[in-house]
């Protein structure tokens, strides 16, 4: 009961929370997609390079995220901005985005990619209208990856200036006050639910109903 | 027309050629079949036709244009392809998927719509029913349809075809060869058309192509592959029941007996008569429209009854066989219904002459003979 009481009295300041998270988080997967896509796409046919790339998405998966905060704001240009706080996030998000652009163009059937050009079609439109299309649902899967993850690690930005519900979190568990971290940590999983919920959306929209798995098939030659 | 002169390519310089010093002629509007056992350089001589695999050596010329000389893309747009696994677009419904081609040519969208309705039927699929689904919604059969369809969208003069029939059961695959051969003779493509399956080889094809290790062992028509195979590889490949096939090849019509006479309901009894005192057996009845109505057997009416009404006398055949049969249909028919003739008629019923056993029998074994002769000579 404390809790409901402690988040209507504190309604003003829990909505600019909220609203604070979520334009970070916003901005970094729309900067995340747009950088790490290119990425993707531009290495899709050099192992090699491609190996290197994931390899160092892999490293900065692996910073803890405090570190990674820290170390970023002693870079004069970033400092204790939001800029700090974006590219942090931008970071954590290159190797489900990129390894899963790189490999859901690899593994569209070949024969598919041979019928297009066997067609006529020039590369760009194999690219464009055949393979990218093709590898949406695995693209997508890697952004969603990114984006909840993003949801929680953007709660430990507060410790760089960021004013989200991380603070909630970290103020609730300095006072012990329980039922302000409860408050945090309830908000940032609905949160991470929510923006799931969206991509989800989004993706029914764009990806082609032929990619769904479908029950419909019906042997209509007879047996 | 499509001409493949001293053609060779090398994957890998060490290693030997995957296709050596090939030379083959599809004339305008023919089937050529490539067959061999896989790995013999079928599809890597299709893909050198469009340029999906550049040549090492020698020149291919698709309507007098040399390939090479070509744009790719411009070359490919003019070339239906059908592939062994199809490759139809799974995020394309069955009508973009036939669209494709048009589209990328900058048809309008009008035509590109009719052209696809009409190719669906063509192909036996209705464009209500299936142009909105999607491939993962259609059955092997059905794919191979609209991959053929596909690749006969902007209605290209020339169709290459890597197996294009080899992912579907026997059934349904003979059905697709007997619809494609139907569309065929219609459009007239010059087909390029690969497989390993002789049978269908021997089907499709006008010419046969039979290749081992790149080349090319001997490329004549089924007939002369199947009569007089050029060395033991053919022979082997061809199979020790060649006599079989030569049934399956041969239509009805190629010893249609024509020389029994011809008889209608209301012939006066006198005319049998005649007939039967020149010593004839059989003759067919006829209604006005030329339709089969039976026989009668002469000289047992003669000897015993008038012919007064002969009409009463009348026998039906147990069995008859269309006009487009091969000479194994009528040989199946002999053995099921037991009986030596099987009247052939017409798709409207019209009479066109009988099929006899021992005819077939002394058919086979007379081209056997003039071709070993032939053989003998020639070795
Ligand atoms: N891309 C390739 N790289 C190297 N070797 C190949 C390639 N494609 C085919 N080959 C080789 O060339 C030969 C002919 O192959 P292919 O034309 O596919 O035969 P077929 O279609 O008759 O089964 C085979 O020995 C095969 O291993
Ligand atoms: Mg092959």
């Amino acid at each position: 009961m404390s809790t409901i009481k402690y988040f209507i009295n504190n309604i003003n300041k829990i909505t600019e929370l909220t609203y604070e998270h979520f334009i970070l988080i916003s901005i970094a997967i729309v900067l995340a997609v747009i950088i790490w896509f290119t990425v993707g796409v531009v290495i899709r046919n050099n192992n090699k390079l491609a190996n290197g790339v994931i390899g160092v998405g892999s490293i900065i998966m692996s910073i803890p995220s405090i570190s990674m905060y820290g170390i970023l704001v002693t870079i004069p240009f970033f400092g204790l901005s939001r800029k700090s706080a974006v590219t942090a996030l931008v970071l954590y998000a290159m190797l489900p985005i990129v390894r899963n652009v790189y490999v859901a163009l690899n593994e569209v059937d070949k024969s598919i990619l041979e019928a297009a050009s066997g067609m006529g079609m020039n590369k760009k439109n194999v690219l464009l209208k055949v393979q990218l299309p093709l590898a949406l649902p695995v693209i997508f899967a890697g952004v969603r990856v990114a984006l909840v993850m993003m949801v929680g690690v953007a709660t430990l930005a507060v410790y760089i200036g960021e004013r989200n519900l991380g603070r909630l979190i970290s103020q609730g568990i300095t006072r012990t006050h329980t039922d302000m971290v409860l408050v945090g940590g309830i908000l940032v999983a609905l949160m991470a639910i929510l923006v799931d919920m969206i991509m989800a959306f989004i993706q029914k929209k764009l990806i082609s109903p032929g990619l769904h798995n479908s029950n419909e098939y019906i042997n209509q030659e007879g047996c | 027309m499509i001409r493949l002169k001293n053609v060779s390519k090398y994957y890998k310089k060490k290693e030997g050629a995957a296709v050596s010093n090939l030379n083959l002629h599809v004339e305008e509007g023919k089937i050529c079949v490539m067959v061999g056992p896989s790995g013999c350089g079928k599809t890597t001589t299709l893909k050198m036709i469009n340029r999906i695999i550049e040549p090492s050596d020698g020149n291919i010329y698709v309507n007098d244009k040399n390939v090479m000389e070509q744009n790719p893309n411009e070359l490919r747009l003019k070339i239906g392809y059908v592939i062994q696994k199809i490759g139809l677009f799974p995020h394309y419904t069955v009508y973009e998927n036939v669209a494709t081609v048009p589209k990328l040519l900058g048809w309008k969208e009008e035509k590109i719509r009719n052209r696809a309705n009409e190719l669906l039927k063509i192909v036996g699929l209705s464009p209500q029913e299936y142009a909105k689904k999607y491939p993962n919604q259609l059955s092997g059969g059905q794919k191979q349809r609209v991959g053929v369809a596909r690749a006969m969208a902007a209605n290209p003069p020339v169709m290459l075809m890597d197996e294009p029939f080899g992912a579907v059961d026997p059934i349904t695959r003979n059905q697709l060869q007997n619809e494609f051969l139907k569309i065929q003779k219609k459009m007239k493509k010059t087909i390029c058309f690969v497989t390993h399956d002789i049978d269908e080889a021997i089907k499709m094809g006008d010419k046969i192509a039979i290749m081992c290790d790149g080349k090319l062992v001997q490329y004549d028509t089924p007939e002369n592959i199947l009569f007089s195979p050029k060395n033991e590889f053919v022979e082997e490949f061809v199979g020790s029941d060649r006599a079989l096939k030569v049934l399956n090849l041969l239509k009805v019509d190629t010893i249609l007996d024509t020389s029994l006479p011809k008889i209608s309901i209301d012939t006066d009894s006198d005319v049998l008569k005649k007939l039967a005192l020149k010593g004839q057996d059989h003759v067919v009845v006829l209604d006005d429209e030329e339709k089969l109505v039976g026989y009668i057997k002469l000289r047992k009416i003669v000897e015993r009854r008038s012919l007064e009404k002969w009409d009463k006398y009348i026998k039906r055949y147990v069995s008859t066989i269309d006009e487009d049969s091969s000479l194994k249909n009528a040989m199946v028919s002999m053995l099921q219904f037991d009986v030596f003739n099987i009247p052939v008629i017409s798709e409207n019923g019209v009479y066109k002459g009988i099929v006899n056993f021992n005819m077939i029998k002394s058919y086979i074994s007379e081209e056997y003979e003039t071709n070993n002769i032939v053989d003998k000579v020639v070795g």
